[in-house]
């Protein structure tokens, strides 16, 4: 699939030159010999010589060349060509993962292999896995941040300033990331077994396959990015996927060890959890779509013309995440077993809330980010988060701990919390109530905008 | 039949509107010039028929396809060069063609024939085993021209190829747009200069503030019996001689500059031959009598004319 793939063909073309094919063996075999003038001939030496320049090689120069790969098509005016071709989106995805990678793997792989040969049996301290897992993290991680580079460069491709910095800092650092998971950092349990979902794995088989779930929705979300790009119709069906096994993967970690602080909550935690995750989604493609205004009235176009199909295909990712979150919503409160406790708390009213919040936000950013440039973007976003989420919360809290009963009566009855965050307590009107109102005024200040913007203010 | 069918189209960067309402249809075999002034909404047109730009709303059909129901498949039968096209500079032509071709999904079998007989058409075969990046304008366009139809397709859009262009290069390209137009092929050419669309367009749409204006077919337009007729004389033109020339019948309005009158004649080749006959009869030092043919530029500069007044009124 990959050698008769276009893509991957013109990138061995590209960075195949005589002269850097003829480079690797040199610098290798130079490097070899002065790192042998320091090696005592244990190999420990040598691998721990090797590790910093595979790093370099495979995580910084790879992910480089991922994230540079989009940049060049765009910045060379080539990316019409690709667009108005036959080529296929799965081609388009594995020749730039790979292709664009090419050289980087062509000089990481013999470091590997260097390290594998010379691979300590305390690598990585006490709990140091077989040379099979490290070989197996080291690929999976470099080609996991090669991907996260190219899936950032992919979303942010109409964006000048973020097409090659961000996404290889974010490549970089899944790499990083994927690597240290399964390198023997025990993130939950230090027994060496992980619980999901009542399961009981092997911590390290647990967090390769955790890698592996994770790549493959990088992987999937950039043939759905590329699709777009090449003009396929893509429909919400692969998105919603993605929800319903994030939010099945992330639940079953609970609860991993956790002292349960609420005991009778715990059959329900995994639920809340799952709808936590759903509504984060549902958050970040709220976010995500706020600044085009072209998707909605596109949306609106197919329904005045009661082409079903096409809404179908255009309807908002958000408002598609909303089928999981609405039935889990209705769902909570007969999973959850809670006793009756000192205080009163409806794990409905935390959902509602949680929706609610979501939406005003949403709403708010609608407000200000449709149509506007790019570049006032990230700083509307900034100020909004400052000014909702850390100076109102400060104020709000002002006079919380004056006296001992202060908290509970002016901030978590009084409405107070209620008003920046999701509580679930004290009842519907005192935890729903504000936000709710929140929620008119954000929809008030859209709708204004969105009559000035009509007008072309 | 309509090769390609515009009805309705709109389009927006919000909150400006770029194209409005347009509607239009091309015959197939025709070469049609878009002409417009900057910003009239030009490359974002042909970017909508390539569905490279999302419209807002509207149909378009590229040879019976919808291309936004089915954008790949109207792409197998289309092929577009954008103004800023580009090139893998660091490729051989010869690479860059097969990449397009394999991109395009050609036949193994027939890959090499095709690439040599568009390197042929396009004439760059002596430079395939060059690097792109090498070539001069006239070849590097030339190139793109032969890579947007590498897989043989019924219509090709240019955006302004022939900017930047030095004179043989656009000699050379409108020889080369005749001579597909002579295939058949379904040709759309953007340009702001319009003497050199003059060699090879059959249709112009003039296209202004996102509108079409007007959709000319040259032949009809040059079938209209009004002439512009220049007439030099020996002599400078008198109120007398201009008085002869003007109560003639068949003078529309009528320009005086120096020796040069030039006026708009309704008449046949015969009632031409009798106007020039009355002037030499009534006296006038006649020196040349020329009957302009209504060419593109006048063509444009009438719509023009017509949307000032429309505006001013």
């Amino acid at each position: 699939m990959i050698i008769l793939n276009p893509e991957f063909h013109r990138n061995l073309w590209l960075k195949f030159s005589p002269f850097r094919l003829a480079a690797m063996p040199v610098v290798l075999i130079g490097y070899l010999y002065f790192a042998g003038l320091w090696d005592d001939n244990s190999g420990e030496n040598l691998f721990h010589f090797t590790m910093p320049f595979a790093f370099i090689v495979l995580g910084i120069f790879g992910t480089y060349e991922a994230a540079h790969a989009l940049s060049t098509e765009i910045k060379g005016n080539t990316w019409d060509f690709q667009k108005m071709s036959a080529i296929g989106p799965w081609q388009l995805v594995f020749g730039k993962l790979f292709g664009a990678t090419s050289y980087a793997w062509y000089f990481g792989l013999p470091l590997l292999l260097i390290m594998a040969l010379n691979y300590p049996d305390n690598a990585f301290g006490r709990n140091t896995p077989s040379v099979w897992v490290f070989l197996a993290a080291s690929i999976l991680s470099a080609v996991f941040g090669h991907a996260s580079a190219l899936l950032t460069a992919l979303t942010s491709i109409h964006n000048d300033r973020m097409r090659v910095i961000v996404p290889l800092f974010i490549g970089m650092v899944m790499a990083n990331w994927s690597f240290q998971a399964v390198m023997g950092f025990d993130w939950f349990s230090s027994s060496g077994k992980m619980h999901w979902h009542g399961l009981e794995i092997n911590q390290t088989s647990f967090d390769l396959l955790s890698v592996l779930f994770v790549l493959f929705w990088v992987v999937v979300g950039l043939q759905r990015l590329i699709r777009v790009e090449l003009q396929y119709k893509n429909t919400p069906l692969v998105w919603m996927a993605f929800v319903f096994t994030a939010a099945v993967y992330v639940a079953g970690l609970y609860p991993q060890g956790m002292d349960m602080t609420w005991r009778g909550l715990d059959q329900g935690m995994p639920y809340l959890i799952a709808f936590w995750v759903v509504v984060s989604l549902l958050y970040v493609k709220m976010l995500e779509s706020s600044r085009d205004i072209m998707p909605y009235r596109r949306c609106l176009a197919a329904w005045q013309a009661k082409d079903w199909a096409q809404l179908y295909m255009d309807i908002p990712r958000w408002a598609a995440t909303l089928f999981f979150a609405l039935p889990l919503l209705v769902l909570l409160p007969f999973v959850f077993k809670g006793e009756a406790g000192e205080i009163e708390f409806s794990v409905f009213n935390l959902g509602l809330g949680m929706l609610l919040f979501t939406l005003r936000d949403g709403l708010v950013l609608h407000g200000f980010l449709m149509g506007q440039k790019q570049r006032f973007v990230s700083f509307k976003i900034c100020c909004y988060y400052f000014f909702v989420y850390f100076l109102t919360i400060s104020f709000t809290l002002d006079d919380a701990f004056v006296s001992g009963s202060a908290f509970r009566d002016k901030i978590l009855y009084g409405g107070g919390l209620s008003m920046i965050m999701p509580t679930g307590v004290g009842g519907f009107f005192n935890s729903c109530g504000p936000v709710m109102v929140q929620c008119g005024l954000a929809g008030w200040f859209l709708y204004h905008r969105l009559q000035r913007f009509n007008k072309g203010a | 039949m309509a090769i390609i069918s515009v009805r309705g189209l709109n389009f927006e960067y919000p909150p400006h509107q770029v194209l409005k309402d347009i509607n239009f249809e091309l015959a197939e075999g025709s070469v049609t010039a878009l002409v417009g002034p900057n910003g009239a909404g030009k490359t974002t047109l042909l970017r909508c028929l390539t569905n490279l730009e999302n419209p807002l709303s509207g149909h378009i059909e590229i040879d019976g396809v919808d291309i936004h129901k089915n954008p790949r498949e109207a792409h197998r039968k289309m092929g577009y060069l954008s103004d800023f096209f580009g090139l893998y500079n660091d490729l051989s032509v010869r690479q860059c063609l097969t990449y397009m071709a394999w991109c395009q999904k050609l036949p193994e079998r027939a890959l090499n024939e095709r690439i040599e007989a568009v390197a042929e058409d396009v004439e760059i075969t002596k430079y395939l085993d060059k690097k792109a990046g090498s070539l001069s304008r006239g070849y590097r366009q030339r190139l793109g021209v032969g890579l947007a139809m590498i897989h043989e397709p019924k219509i090709l859009l240019l955006d302004e190829p022939a900017s930047g262009l030095d004179p043989e290069a656009r000699v050379h390209l409108s020889a080369f747009i005749v001579r597909l137009q002579q295939r058949g092929m379904t040709i759309m050419v953007s340009s702001h200069i319009l003497a050199e669309l003059e060699d090879y367009c059959t249709d112009m749409l003039v296209i202004r503030d996102g509108e079409i204006r007007s959709h000319v077919k040259l032949a009809e337009h040059q079938a209209v019996e009004e002439t512009v007729i220049e007439i030099n004389l020996t002599e400078p033109v008198g109120d007398a001689y201009m008085h002869i020339i003007s109560t003639y019948q068949g003078v529309g309005s009528l320009q005086k500059n120096g020796q040069m009158v030039t006026c708009n004649f309704s008449g046949d080749a015969a009632a031409q031959t009798a106007f020039l006959k009355y002037l030499i009869e009534k006296g006038l030092p006649v020196l040349r009598f020329v009957p302009m043919q209504k060419t593109l530029k006048s063509a444009y500069m009438d719509l023009a004319h017509l949307g000032k007044e429309e505006q001013s009124a």
